[in-house]
């Protein structure tokens, strides 16, 4: 084990290495950043660059790509509340109204130290349970699949702002959204209009887009050039973000290990983490009335556990050849390039390849975390440019990044659509979380429970013959049920005052 | 050695430090394919899936041997339309091309009906075939395709198999001719991807999956699955012990098998035709195509247009058979 | 932008900014969305019913979807309804430069119009300074340095550095 990953290391002789790797996290940094550009299209745009590379000098680029972008997706979600990932949608919750109270760099700093920690700790667990933890995820089927979506639904309900009747209809809004395209199941085309172009689904970049970056530039119009809160740099130059992560460890620890387990389930990735990190850290605080309001442990859950998915989603990529996420199947592609399969046999045949990534995100997290405190400077002035000039920005780069998603006008005219529904439910407060939520869910869970009903031959009870299926659906209740009965309990508490 | 080192740095360096382009070296060897401008391929998926790891990997032994950039342009998307519509609108002087599976021609008789027709299009060259094959997990107590099929018999259908795509895809049309073949039902569960079907197949959660052979190849060689059958001719060089469907007594249409092939605009002169697919098929025997190709565990076609063409038809004939006793044709 | 108030002597109309009580947006909010999903259960409705009884069918769960969101806004909207009946105090949504934001609607719609027939990186810079314009920037260093450096960076990030092509 440690001569293996002493190799791991030795690839770091060769210059060629670092340089792939400074540039992957570099390029991610920025893809991550831009709204648009999530990681797996970024890996997917940098795919054609690595043919003439060796393989390890290109999945060495590769996965530092992913891991910053991972990451950099928080720093739109921050600045400008357009999140560049689902995943850093947790991030933007508390991210930008710290900004808005003049302490985006504080936001920043923290997201940046906790995803780097993220990545360091959970590279750790993958290193030591890659292969054990793999192959318990393979017990996870469609009654887990289906119990594991409704537990990410349920934590939205609980967290989403106001009342819990408009979660319920964003949340709806999602799950219709979900169901367009062809049936997965039986192939026949729903709510298309007999569109082609709707057969695949709507895409969920340029949803997330409109909803929340173009939605944003109509809110930036409304307000117009007035004055806006000049964001101030944190004093104590570079010393002081890790002043503030000493005080968060708890919450970052926690939160790594929470985003790890929920990389390796396939399929479930760094958005649930995410969410459940952050759920989970709100009902552990002591201030649980600031999340949302600006919170620091808020952004700092949400990116810990972002970032430690992305180990989380390598383990069955390595240790099987199973990919955890869409940006793990795009490296499969890249793997493939250069006539390496990922599978079982990966750590026997060529255990340079999990070794050497294991290598690289442990050197990769200074780097990382090196470019991002720099570049809080430089972000920190973003979040002063005239109220005019981002939206212009904004919109612009919303336009190429959707555009770019698939080369066609219909991610941009998704996206058009959603903006202005994003903006009418932002003005009649309606959450926009549950809607991207939902949108990501609502495949998982409607696929896994007509495919667990079809392999049961249409027999109710297999969902509670599974006992992991089982404490999913309890947690899932559970999560349901308590602002219900928090909202039972204000309404009697205000009757009770009204009486008195 | 050294200059291969060397090569990499130079190439990787120009990417890192410039985001160049690396251009193609121009020095074509002689192939009657003399393209007037860069050659761009349609392709109906995004990067870094199957087939565009097909198409950039022939691209690099193509790209010396025309002398122009190979474009690789992919349009996602309305499960083909985009991208057959883009090859449809471009002009027949073999500068636009596109590369298809046996999808394409399950959408034009399906949800495509009527929007897309093999008439709309020249089907130029057959590259690559992959057959299908029937796989479980290695503990399971099916060891074939007759082990397979008498427990259907004996439980009235009740064996999950789990394959790629809905009801009326390629995998699943597969699974329909053995039913007709022997009067068994089976249970399709329909996945969206083959590491999904693998998964589902390892952790149990259906009895038997459905996969092209490249990737599941590392799982048989790890001892994790067991091949109970192959749609083919012949037995697959790299499991030599998995008997075929016809072996085991299973007459099946073995033409039924997963293709990528070329084609494009409709009216394309047929000695340009013949051109490309000449051009191609030297373009695969490149020792780096070669390595891919046998490490993704597919078959090299040598089928030029009018080969192809046929191929085409036969394959039509067979999916509107299929999908029509599927009951899934809209007439 | 809003605050809980008591009901104001009278509504202020004016053409920079309108405000409206959250209720009433609410109760026109639901009704769209009670429309949209009454259309929606429809199309549901008129899915094709599933090959075999095991499964629910591709119009099962957008039924339940359906239903159940039309239960939940028609909830939302009989509390809007019932807090205004019963003289509730109220929040007062502002709908601030309501012109400008119809304007800006418009203009987004006519560059995804425009975006493929002119070229992407025309229509982008053309539409950043309209869109300034409409958000109220004057300053014409500002007008013109903007688009511009939005251009650049464009075309170095997605051109250049990624090799996307824009039409």
């Amino acid at each position: 084990m440690l001569d293996h990953i002493l190799l791991g290391f030795s690839a770091f002789g060769d210059p060629m290495i670092w340089a792939a790797l400074v540039f992957g996290a570099l390029m991610g940094y920025l893809i991550g950043a831009i709204p648009g550009l999530g990681p797996s299209l970024g890996v997917a745009l940098l795919i054609p660059f690595t043919y003439g590379l060796d393989p390890v000098v290109s999945i060495v680029g590769l996965v530092a790509l992913y891991a910053a972008a991972e990451y950099g997706g928080a720093i739109s979600g921050v600045l400008i509340n357009s999140p560049g990932t689902a995943a850093a949608v947790a991030t933007a919750w508390d991210g930008y109204p710290l900004t808005k109270q003049g302490r985006a760099s504080e936001a920043l700093g923290v997201s940046i130290l906790a995803s780097g920690v993220g990545i360091f700790l959970s590279t750790a667990f993958l290193i030591a349970t890659a292969v054990p933890l793999s192959e318990f995820a393979l017990r996870f089927g469609p009654t887990e699949y289906f119990a594991l979506a409704l537990v990410g639904l349920s934590l939205v309900a609980g967290l989403s702002e106001g009342s819990p009747m408009k979660g319920a209809v964003a949340m709806g809004i999602g799950l219709a959204l979900a169901t367009i395209g062809l049936d997965v199941q039986t192939g026949v085309p729903r709510f298309t209009g007999g569109e082609p172009e709707f057969f695949e689904g709507l895409p969920l970049v340029p949803v997330l887009l409109g909803l929340y970056a173009l939605s944003e530039v109509l809110i930036m119009i409304e307000d117009g050039p007035a004055d806006k809160v000049r964001n101030t740099l944190l004093t104590g130059g570079m010393a002081a973000p890790f002043r503030l992560v000493g005080k968060l460890k708890v919450v970052i620890l926690r939160s790594t290990v929470i985003g790890y387990i929920v990389g390796v389930i396939p399929g479930a990735g760094a958005s649930i983490a995410s969410f459940i990190s952050y759920a989970v850290s709100k009902r552990f605080s002591k201030t649980p009335e600031l999340f949302g309001k600006g919170a620091v442990e808020g952004v700092a859950s949400s990116e810990s556990a972002n970032n430690s998915a992305v180990s989380g989603a390598l383990a069955p990529l390595l240790a099987l050849g199973i990919p955890g996420s869409a940006t793990t199947a795009v490296l499969i592609g890249a793997l493939n390039i250069h006539g390496i399969q990922p599978g079982p046999l990966l750590f026997t045949r060529n255990p340079e390849i999990p070794y050497t990534i294991f290598a690289s995100l442990w050197i990769g997290v200074p780097v990382m975390v090196l470019i991002g405190l720099l570049g809080i400077r430089l972000w920190a002035q973003v979040a002063n440019i005239p109220r005019p000039a981002i939206a212009a920005i904004v919109a612009g780069i919303c336009f190429v990044g959707a555009y770019a998603s698939e080369n066609s006008m219909f991610p941009v005219w998704v996206m058009l659509a959603c903006g202005i529904m994003g903006y009418v439910l932002r003005k009649m407060r309606f959450p926009l979380a549950p809607v991207i939520l939902a949108m990501v869910l609502g495949e998982m869970m409607e696929t896994n429970f007509r495919r667990a009903l079809i392999t049961a031959r249409g027999d109710w009870t297999v969902f509670f013959t599974s006992p992991l299926t089982v404490v999913l659906l309890v947690v899932a209740a559970l999560a349901f049920l308590l602002p219900g009965i928090a909202i039972l309990r204000s309404l009697s508490r205000r009757v009770r005052r009204a009486q008195t | 050695m050294k200059f291969d080192t060397l090569r990499r740095s130079i190439l990787a360096g120009a990417a890192m430090a410039a985001f160049l382009h690396v251009a193609p070296v121009a020095h074509a060897q002689e192939t009657g394919w003399q393209p007037a401008g860069p050659v761009t391929f349609a392709l109906h998926t995004r990067p870094g899936g199957g087939t565009d790891v097909f198409v950039r990997t022939l691209a690099q032994s193509l790209e010396p041997m025309i002398g122009q950039p190979v474009v690789i342009n992919n349009l996602p998307g309305g499960g083909g339309a985009v991208q057959m519509a883009n090859v449809r609108a471009a002009a027949p002087d073999g500068l636009t091309l596109g590369v298809n599976t046996v999808t394409h021609f399950t959408g034009m008789l399906t949800n495509l009906q009527g929007v897309f027709a093999p008439d709309d299009f020249a089907w130029i060259a057959l590259s690559q075939v992959d057959p299908i094959l029937f796989f479980a997990e290695i503990n399971s107590d099916l060891n074939s395709m007759t082990d397979l099929v008498e427990r259907a018999r004996a439980n009235e259908g009740q064996v999950n198999i789990g394959g790629f795509g809905p009801v009326g895809s390629m995998q699943n049309i597969a699974m329909e001719m053995l039913e007709g073949e022997t009067g068994v039902t089976f249970n399709w569960v329909a996945f969206e991807s083959t590491p999904d079907i693998i998964a589902a197949v390892l952790g149990g959660h259906v009895d038997v999956g459905v996969a092209n052979l490249g990737p599941a190849l590392s799982f048989f060689e790890a001892g994790r699955l067991k091949g109970l059958g192959v749609l083919g001719d012949e037995r697959l060089d790299t499991l030599p012990e998995m008997q075929t469907w016809a072996e085991q007594g299973y007459d099946v249409d073995t033409s039924w098998l997963q293709v990528r092939g070329v084609f494009g605009p409709a009216d394309m002169d047929p000695a340009l035709q013949q051109q490309i697919a000449d051009a191609i098929h030297q373009a695969m025997q490149a020792e780096a195509y070669q390595q891919y190709a046998r490490a993704s565990g597919v078959l090299d076609s040598d089928f030029g247009p009018q080969e192809y063409t046929e191929f085409v038809d036969g394959l039509m004939t067979l999916a509107e058979e299929q999908l029509q006793a599927a009951g899934l044709l809209g007439n | 932008m809003s605050a809980e108030m008591p009901e104001p002597p009278g509504r202020r109309f004016d053409a920079e900014i309108i405000r409206q009580p959250l209720r009433l947006l609410e109760i026109i909010g639901c009704v769209i969305v009670i429309g949209v999903f009454g259309y929606y259960l429809r199309a549901a409705l008129s899915l094709p019913a599933p090959f075999n009884d095991m499964d629910i069918g591709a119009g099962g769960f957008p039924k339940l979807v359906a239903v159940a969101t039309l239960v939940a806004t028609v909830l939302v909207a009989l509390t809007a309804i019932v807090k205004s009946l019963l003289r509730l105090p109220y929040t007062l949504v502002a709908l601030k430069r309501p012109v400008m934001v119809l304007l800006a609607m418009v203009a987004l719609v006519v560059q995804a119009l425009l975006f493929t027939r002119i070229g992407a990186l025309a229509t982008t810079g053309l539409f950043a300074l309209l869109t300034m314009l409409i958000c109220g920037e004057r300053r014409l260093p500002h007008l013109i340095a903007s688009p511009v450096l939005l251009v650049g960076f464009i075309y170095l990030v997605f051109v250049v550095a990624f090799g996307v092509r824009l039409p």
